[in-house]
């Protein structure tokens, strides 16, 4: 090799040794936690699930043994699938953890060449569960339930959604049928903000999504609430899965689920369960989630684990309706 | 230099290149289902026939010269041939050292593939002292390193060789 | 309505909120200048730091950095041809070659200039508009959506003054680079190859990056000494007849200021479009069209201008509805829903002072970036006689791993660097590249609007007519389109007399 290129390689190669010297992460010790957790997050930040982590970390911070830092770290893309495989193929040292969309995670799994398995992870706990409801625009001559049926026996009623791999697509499909209304779906909308806003502008006849971000709207008089999807309404004026003789509406949900990866020995999970169920239970935790109207509904690990598979076969059930598509 | 219709054939490279590629884009848009192939097939359409014209427009021919009146009158007023008849090799060096750098930051990571890059560029190519090379492929490394590790909390790459993903 | 503007004022002249107010310009104008970071990702890091913050102060932290990072984008625009934000992209067009004939200094000067003065006007329109806005967000559906795409298309192709050709094939390439990944519309995920990285599609961003900056940087390596062709024509006490020139050019940086606020209004079209748009509607009333691209100040001017406006009025469809115009609109957001404020129809009703402070805070960082960026001219007009080959390793290493830290794929390096050498032919083919860039972005609005407006009027083409702003839109296309054959007419017609004494050129 010439001389002048043989002196570059090794000044190289000192320099990248230079670098190793740069601080790289702790080694593992016997006391959990021992170095920052990675609280993954399958968005980019100022979304939902972004605001929820943000908001309960310092508070889990507070209730970890040791004294670490509980970094929300945004991975978005793929629809999560990003997210998911990461914490999937993390070191189960618990210094990955990550907050999952179910059943929108389950549906990009099924998608084929995903490489993660739910069901293997070690279910946390959970931060908040949303249910849907539907509603339309606020000048729609649509009053009830009742209304959207007779419209569907003229047309199909046009619901606005996001595509086919978005959790409201399936929410709005598996509603549309359990009521017993004839749906097309406008799709294409990029996020629950785009499609909601199409309702309110009247490109499609009404929307399903999350009660939430209906009843934000509602207070701006932008929406009408006609039905929620609970067992017990909490909108008043509106009817709910009871009173429509439907309880699985109920079971159309987003839950905002925590896990690590697979292995996680049992001691970790407990430290981590612990410390969110602690967190969430602090006021300013629960301060925040009055003024941002989101709810906070903690569950144990193995409480989390059980949802998981309820919801998996909930859509597994439903998956045939849904192929057929709009 | 062969030429073809009066033109070098170089100069043709860039549109049928693209013209083949376009090509291929269609032929997999049609393997998509209706709705999704819409809009992608129609562009690809109008693509073929805008490359063939551009082809056609490079030539010497009337008919040529004429859509480049037409279309192109910017680029009536050819440049020139470099004179540089080393150009071809300068360029072919610089998209080499910037593929190099990016499989470097691929394979090696982004923290050690910058000071490697940075101190091999100015060494082999700007030759300069090796006290400048020495302290600018530090300070880049340093500088990547503050700004994006510590300031972002961006976990740096480690690479493909060092961490496989 | 004057003494909730004067108590927004009023609540921002407390030392405190001016601390974070200057702070979070500081930043702005940093994150600003390094390509592949900007306002998302400085709102980002700033979000933590935020929470112990009144709702106020972080309001005013978070216009800081919204107001000064356009200034920062467009000095690294200026001076190397690296956009540090996508809008600025336009601003490289003039604003490089004008620093490769050593008037840097001017160009920073005029740019500067023009981002305060669109700023103001685009604020002054925000808070105009603001009462109405609920409405006007409303006017906009999916008709709108794709006519607004295919016009932003149309005014760009038949901009590429003399090489229309060229361009509408380099648009075509962007359009269907637009397509890749998963479509929204059928579900379906197209033109990937099995890349896992492409779900997403072909990030702006990092093909922005390499389609300017990095090209660029390849060309001076093959080219060889500095950005500035001649050391001896650097003149950087330029500075201030740049800051003059703004105000020589009324028309264009009004135009500009529009067009960015209405286009800012409109969510999910963004910036790039506005900047664009403001650089190809002043190009198509300039007496001198072929003057631009080769140093013409009023192409600095007129996207400058825009980007400012459009900052101001991006806010609009952000607090009327929490629909987030744009990336870094989506990241304020997350700080608003953090101190429990509730972007929506009640915010504008409830929060009313803090929208106003908000807004003056954008306008007061934007005039006090301009400043500091004035302030820094002459050392940062030094880049420009770097020698390239410190210049090309520096610049294209923080180019990829800028690129890289948008977030935190190793993917958009394989893009920058793609797209670097796709621009570096595009450069030597003499194939414009502004085309490129607006495709990539309209590309999949155009086609989801698209399919979406069919979807709500089964397949019927009248919803174009019937509703009256796609009417209108339409109208404006069928414009554009005629007008280059229309002036070729008028040309024509007013030629004939004097061709019998003309020599045929």
């Amino acid at each position: 090799m010439p001389d002048v290129q043989r002196r570059c390689l090794l000044v190289s190669l000192g320099m990248s040794g230079a670098a190793l010297m740069l601080p790289q992460p702790a080694f593992a010790a016997a006391i959990y936690p021992d170095k920052n957790i990675s609280f993954v997050i399958p968005d980019g930040p100022g979304g939902g699930f972004d605001s929820y982590v943000r908001a309960i970390t310092p508070a889990m911070q507070k209730y970890l043994s040791q004294k670490v830092t509980v970094v929300p770290t945004n991975v978005p893309g793929a629809g999560g699938a990003r997210a998911a495989n990461e914490i999937f193929r993390a070191r189960p040292d618990g210094a990955t953890i990550g907050i999952f969309n179910v059943p929108g995670i389950y549906i990009q799994q099924e998608r084929g060449n995903a490489g993660f398995d739910l069901e293997k992870l070690t279910w946390i706990g959970r931060l908040g569960v949303d249910h849907y409801g539907l509603a339309v625009g606020e000048n729609s001559p649509i009053k009830s339930i009742d209304d959207l049926k007779a419209l569907a026996k003229q047309r199909p009623v046009k619901f606005t959604s996001t595509g086919p791999a978005g959790t409201a697509y399936n929410a709005t499909l598996i509603a549309a049928h359990l009521l017993g209304i004839r749906a097309q779906l406008i799709t294409g909308y990029k996020g629950s903000r785009d499609y909601v806003m199409g309702a309110v502008r009247g490109d499609g006849d009404a929307v399903v999504t999350a009660i939430p971000t209906l009843r934000r709207m509602a207070a701006g008089k932008t929406l009408r609430i006609i039905a929620t999807f609970e067992e017990h309404g909490s909108v008043p004026g509106a009817t709910d899965a009871t009173a429509l003789g439907q309880p699985e509406l109920a079971s159309i949900t987003l839950q905002r689920l925590v896990a690590g990866p697979p292995g996680l020995s049992a001691d970790i999970t407990a430290t981590l369960a612990d410390a969110m169920t602690k967190a969430l239970a602090a006021p300013e935790v629960e301060a925040w989630a009055k003024k941002a109207d989101a709810g906070l509904a903690p569950e144990s690990p193995e409480q989390a684990a059980a949802t998981l598979k309820e919801q998996i076969a909930f859509y597994n059930k439903w998956k045939p309706y849904l192929k057929a598509g709009h | 230099m062969r030429r073809a219709f009066g033109t070098p054939i170089v100069d043709y490279l860039p549109a049928l290149v693209l013209w083949l590629l376009t090509a291929a884009y269609l032929i997999t848009a049609y393997g998509y289902d209706a709705e999704s192939r819409v809009m992608p097939a129609l562009v690809a359409w109008a693509m073929l026939l805008l490359l063939l014209l551009d082809l056609i427009s490079r030539t010497q021919t009337r008919f040529g010269q004429a859509l480049t009146r037409w279309l192109n009158p910017g680029a009536a007023q050819v440049k020139g041939a470099s004179t540089d008849p080393n150009m071809t090799r300068k360029q072919f060096a610089a998209v080499l050292w910037l593929a190099g750098f990016a499989t470097a930051l691929l394979l090696i990571g982004v923290l050690y593939a910058v000071p490697v890059y940075v101190f091999a560029s100015l060494r082999l190519r700007g030759r300069r002292s090796y006290l400048v090379c020495l302290t600018a492929g530090a300070g880049m490394a340093l500088l990547v390193w503050l700004l994006f590790a510590m300031l972002l909390q961006l976990n740096l790459y480690p690479g493909l060789l060092l961490q496989g993903v | 309505m004057l003494h909730v503007w004067l108590s927004g004022i009023e609540s921002l002249l407390q030392l405190r909120e001016l601390m974070f107010l200057a702070l979070g310009m500081a930043i702005g104008l940093v994150f600003g200048a390094i390509p592949g970071l900007g306002g998302s990702t400085a709102l980002a890091l700033l979000m933590p730091l935020t929470y112990g913050l009144e709702p106020f102060t972080a309001l005013a932290l978070s216009g800081g950095v919204m107001g000064a990072v356009p200034m920062g984008g467009s000095i690294t625009a200026i001076l190397l041809n690296a956009p540090g934000t996508a809008p600025n992209a336009a601003t490289c067009i003039d604003g490089y070659p004008l620093a490769q004939q050593g008037k840097a200094g001017l160009a920073i000067g005029a740019a500067a200039s023009a981002n305060s003065l669109g700023g103001i006007i685009g604020t002054i329109s925000v808070l105009a508009v603001l009462p109405i806005a609920k409405e006007l967000v409303l006017l906009f559906g999916p008709p709108e959506f794709f006519l607004l795409a295919i016009l932003g298309l149309v005014v760009v192709a038949t901009t590429s003054r003399g090489k229309m050709l060229r361009g509408l094939i380099t648009g075509g390439f962007g359009l269907m680079v637009a397509f890749i990944g998963y479509n929204n519309v059928s579900g379906d995920v197209r033109f990937t190859y099995g890349v896992e990285y492409l779900w997403d599609g072909v990030r702006l961003v990092p093909a922005l990056i390499g389609l300017f900056a990095v090209a660029e940087m390849i060309n001076l390596m093959v080219k060889g000494g500095t950005v500035a062709r001649d050391a001896g024509t650097v003149k950087i006490t330029r500075m201030m007849s740049g800051v003059m020139e703004t105000f020589r050019h009324p028309a264009t940086v009004l135009r500009g200021s529009i067009v960015g606020t209405v286009v800012g209004a409109i969510p999910g079209v963004g910036g790039v479009v506005a900047s664009f748009l403001s650089y190809s509607l002043t190009v198509q009333a300039s007496k001198d069209p072929d003057s631009f691209g080769k140093g013409n100040i009023e192409g600095v001017i007129a996207p400058e201008a825009a980007i400012n406006a459009k900052d101001g009025s991006a806010l609009i469809p952000t607090l009327a509805f929490g629909i987030p115009g744009g990336a870094e609109m989506a990241v304020f957001l997350g700080i608003l829903v953090l101190h429990g404020l509730q972007p929506g129809p009640l915010m504008l009703i409830q929060n009313q002072t803090e929208i106003y402070g908000l807004v003056w805070a954008l306008t007061a960082s934007c005039i006090l970036a301009s400043c500091v960026g004035l302030l820094l001219v002459r050392p940062l007009a030094m880049v420009t006689l770097v020698d390239s080959e410190i210049l090309a390793p520096v610049v294209i290493c923080i180019a990829l791993v800028g690129s890289f830290a948008i977030d935190g794929q190793i993917g958009n390096v394989v893009i920058t660097a793609v797209f670097g050498i796709l621009g570096y032919l595009m450069l030597r083919f003499d194939y414009p590249r502004l085309t490129v860039v607006v495709a990539l972005v309209l590309g999949g609005t155009a086609e989801r609007s698209f399919h979406q407006t069919m979807m709500m009027n089964n397949g019927g083409w009248s919803i174009f007519v019937d509703r009256w702003v796609s009417a209108l839109l339409l109208a404006a296309i069928v414009i554009l389109l005629g007008s280059p054959a229309l002036r070729m007419l008028v040309h024509r017609l007013r030629a004939r007399p004097i061709a019998a004494e003309k020599p045929q050129t």
